[in-house]
């Protein structure tokens, strides 16, 4: 007989008894509470012991199970590990990892990857509890952005941290397809070639989309490159590619922006002359929208860091391609 | 057919989730029944929220947030107590006052972090499907001291609530009860916040023993009772939420809160199936 | 300045019962009002006492200094030999009805078991002789056969017969109680005392307050007259002089037949002469 249900009718039958045994009230409550208090403590020690154990390698060809944080590293994944793997995120197209609850199903796709991909340096750092503790034993979880050793990362908002948008610039986005391939050809050695092949063929994709993105950077005139966005996923972008970040509506998501900071960004807004102030389309509008009004500049929607969208923006390369297109429309 | 029930629990942090919100629920459920007796299910609230400037501020202080949430917590609870009684003021008016103020300092200081705080969120909604075995064995340790405590004090717990003079007068101390009392709140509420956050508990507290005394007037039997609630219903959340895919904290409240409705509207004391009296 | 006015002793050949409660010059109050001002004022073993005055004029407080429930402001406080509270394993106390929580879900058992639970102290559970003690206690005061009722649904005589079992399970030294008979059925009444008087028989010390006269004067052995301050203290005869019932009330007691008509100045409480007369008619039957 399965140990798990002896473990969940042995609470049943426990629980009834507790109730009888309370109908004695002249001895106090004590009994039952003791009761309730040793049956917890016996499934507390069962339910550290159990769980399952490594994840089995499935010997049939049926895909593996990966799962990233965000939908952007999904599709990376996808991309890369074909027909081999099923790549899904927690935080699903739309939502907002920085503040983003996982639910039941969530946590119960992590118990069954095969392999684990976040991005760290603060961006899903709170996510990973969740991931680890659910995760069955030995299942690997890669850091993405701690990943890249040796490149200067730029300051957080908070004195001390780092921002952690490293994919937005496409060279970083390749070193990170580098530590996905890897990281999928240990759990998985059999697809090991194929998993190479369509790396590299992805990279050289990426490498294309490299230049295109340069060249259409590079048409805008210099003084209007200067780019006001939600939250501050752009600095790696805008190094990259030779843009001004000139503020971000809020510090941080997930709360308001005081009301200095606002002020003080709107006049940075007005010094600079910019001309649009582009949303995010996993976040309200509402702040930007102000802005806008504030300055006389324009409302651009969307633009797309953390997650993807719909078609044609359903891929990271369809991320970057966007948001490249949206700047030049607007700042031209 | 049992497919539905025995697939979570190949998870291990199913299984965590449902002993650390059944410990919970017991835990609440057992100080909640002195809670609602003595009229403190709004200072619960209270000392709820204020645990979280005590997280906050552990934060900033990179202390662990448990720490700040105790101390926050049982804080606040004696705080509010002697200002009751020193201030000549009623006590929700006290309660009122604390309880939104410090609820403030936790947003004010909130506001100063810049970064991204994903953790702290966790605090007000609660993380059942993240707890660990190592939070699993702190959450029984801690369980274990506040029902010890309650099994040890609950006949001079029973008669301080019901008679404090008299109670005095014969020898107890009860202004400790009072303040140790308010100490195992913000005790058990600390506990709690991994599984419903400081949002929720006041309802893990409150609910059941509510629940238990639409049912019954003896006190063993609502103790009883409520603790079974408080046992069961998270249980039943949890593989709610499971299925529906849902926000488990917010799940598990509202099974029992649905109990409590249906317990209010069929049961026998308040409901339909209350005996009428007859009529000649 | 009050005086404490005793009559002279009964010499006789037994010998005068031992004071259990002695109070020299205790002040105390609540906030910064005195409730009682310079009270000076014994209380015997053995002997069933009765503290009366009118409403606000103390009674209550002085039972709450002695229960150690209200620390007094000066003078000094012995109760059983030691200071207010110390003792509170010998002392039960029965607060006035008014300041209990009716709809609590306790029985008149498990009201009458808390008497025992002081001596118990934490961890130990209620065993035979504390069951039997409650039992016997309930068997007492008449309510066995309602011990499992909730207090919520009982009469309330049959509240106050509970709480007296409760008192009285507790096997006490020294009973104080707070207007125990006050509004109550007349066989609770007498029942009660009845009790209570058994109780003082049996050596234990019995205070309680009371603004029933005819109650005082006929089934009390001592009383004590306050009014803030100390009016009198002596025998229960003392109900009857019309001095003393002046200095406490401020009013007449005229005696007509075999009645007694108080006539209370319920306006002037302090002890000013020549105050006016309010036909505020309280009646006092002697007992035949």
């Amino acid at each position: 007989m399965d140990p798990r249900l002896v473990v969940v009718s042995a609470r049943l039958r426990l629980d009834i008894r507790t109730g009888v045994v309370g109908h004695r009230g002249r001895r106090g409550p004590g009994r039952p509470a003791a009761l309730a208090l040793a049956v917890t403590i016996a499934l507390v020690t069962i339910a550290c012991t159990t769980g399952p154990g490594s994840a089995n390698p499935d010997p049939s060809g049926a895909p593996i199970d990966v799962v990233t944080t965000t939908s952007v590293f999904a599709d990376m994944v996808q991309q890369i590990g074909g027909s081999h793997v099923r790549a899904t995120s927690i935080v699903p197209k739309g939502g907002d990892v920085h503040t983003f609850e996982p639910k039941p199903r969530d946590v119960q796709a992590v118990a069954a990857a095969r392999l684990l991909i976040m991005n760290g340096l603060g961006l899903d750092d709170w996510l990973e509890k969740t991931i680890t503790s659910a995760s069955a034993a030995g299942t690997p979880l890669i850091k993405l952005g701690p990943g890249l050793t040796d490149v200067t990362l730029l300051p957080g908002e908070d004195p001390g941290t780092q921002n952690p948008h490293l994919w937005m610039a496409l060279p970083y986005g390749r070193r990170y397809v580098d530590q996905i391939a890897a990281g999928l050809v240990q759990v998985d050695p059999i697809h090991a070639p194929d998993y190479t092949a369509q790396a590299a063929a992805y990279t050289g994709r990426l490498v294309t989309l490299d230049a295109s993105v340069r060249a259409k950077i590079a048409s805008i005139p210099e003084a209007n490159r200067k780019l006001v966005t939600f939250h501050d996923a752009f600095p790696y972008y805008a190094r990259e590619y030779g843009i001004t970040i000139v503020g971000t509506a809020v510090a941080a998501p997930g709360q308001d922006p005081t009301a200095a900071y606002t002020a003080q960004l709107i006049d940075e807004i007005k010094a600079d002359g910019v001309k649009a102030i582009f949303s995010e389309d996993q976040f309200p509008t509402k702040l930007v929208d102000q802005l806008a009004t504030e300055t006389g500049a324009k409302v651009v929607a969307n633009l797309y860091d953390d997650s993807v969208g719909d078609p044609p923006v359903d891929s990271y390369e369809g991320v970057i391609a966007w948001d490249t297109d949206q700047l030049v429309a607007a700042l031209k | 057919m049992l497919a539905p029930i025995l697939d979570p629990l190949a998870f291990g942090f199913f299984v965590r989730a449902l002993a650390a919100s059944a410990i919970v629920g017991v835990v609440c459920s057992v100080v909640g029944c002195y809670m609602v007796l003595r009229g403190l299910a709004f200072m619960g609230d209270a000392i709820s929220h204020s645990a979280f400037p005590g997280v906050v501020a552990a934060y900033l202080l990179k202390v662990p947030f448990y720490l700040g949430a105790v101390l926050a917590a049982v804080g606040t609870a004696l705080l509010i107590g002697r200002i009751s009684r020193r201030g000549g003021l009623r006590g929700d008016t006290v309660i009122g006052v604390l309880f939104a103020g410090m609820f403030a300092l936790g947003v004010f200081l909130f506001s100063t972090i810049r970064n991204y705080v994903g953790d702290l969120f966790g605090f007000l909604f609660g993380e059942i499907l993240g707890i660990s075995p190592t939070d699993l064995i702190t959450l029984a340790v801690l369980a274990a001291i506040v029902l010890a405590i309650v099994v040890v004090l609950w006949k001079e717990l029973l008669y301080s609530t019901f008679d404090p003079l008299g109670a005095a007068a014969s020898g107890l101390r009860v202004g400790l009860l009072d303040d140790l009392f308010l100490g195992l709140i913000a005790l058990t509420i600390v506990v709690s916040l991994q599984a419903v956050g400081i949002i929720l508990v006041v309802a893990m507290l409150v609910t059941p023993a509510a629940t238990g005394q639409l049912l019954t007037q003896r006190f063993g039997r609502l103790m009883a009772m409520a603790a079974t609630i408080g046992a069961v219903c998270p249980v039943v959340g949890l593989y709610l939420s499971f299925w529906l895919n849902t926000a488990s904290g917010a799940t598990i409240v509202l099974v029992e809160t649905v109990l409590f409705l249906a317990v209010l509207v069929l049961g026998p004391r308040t409901g339909l199936l209350r005996p009428r009296p007859r009529t000649a | 300045m009050s005086s404490v006015e005793s009559l002279p002793l009964d010499r006789g050949t037994v010998a005068r019962p031992a004071v259990s409660v002695a109070l020299v010059g205790v002040s105390a109050g609540y906030d910064e009002r005195p409730a009682i001002s310079d009270v000076s004022v014994d209380f015997r073993r053995g002997r069933l006492t009765a503290v009366f005055g009118p409403n606000g004029g103390g009674k209550s407080t002085l039972l709450k200094v002695v229960a150690g429930l209200l620390k007094p402001w000066t003078g000094t406080v012995s109760v059983l030999g030691a200071a207010p509270g110390i003792e509170a394993h010998r002392v039960a106390y029965v607060p006035q009805a008014e300041s209990v929580d009716w709809g609590f879900p306790v029985s008149a058992w498990d009201v009458a078991m808390m008497g025992r639970y002081p001596a118990l102290g934490p961890l130990r559970r209620p065993g035979r002789a504390d069951r039997d003690a409650v039992a016997e206690a309930l068997e007492l005061v008449g309510m066995s056969d309602h011990a499992r009722t909730q207090i919520g649904s009982l009469s309330g005589g049959q509240r106050r017969r509970v709480f007296l079992a409760r008192a009285i399970a507790a096997a006490p030294d020294l009973y104080l109680l707070d207007e125990p008979v006050t509004g109550v059925d007349a066989t609770t009444q007498e029942d009660l005392l009845d009790i209570l008087e058994a109780e003082a028989g049996r050596g234990r010390t019995v205070i309680a307050t009371t603004h029933d006269l005819a109650c005082a004067a006929s089934r009390f052995q001592d009383v004590v007259a306050m009014n803030r301050t100390m009016v009198a203290q002596g025998p229960s005869s003392l109900v009857l002089d019309q001095d003393v019932l002046r200095r406490t009330y401020g009013g007449h007691l005229l005696v007509l037949g075999d009645r007694a008509i108080l006539l209370d100045d319920a306006h002037h409480h302090d002890q000013a002469a020549g105050s006016e007369v309010h036909h505020h008619d309280n009646d006092t039957q002697r007992r035949p």
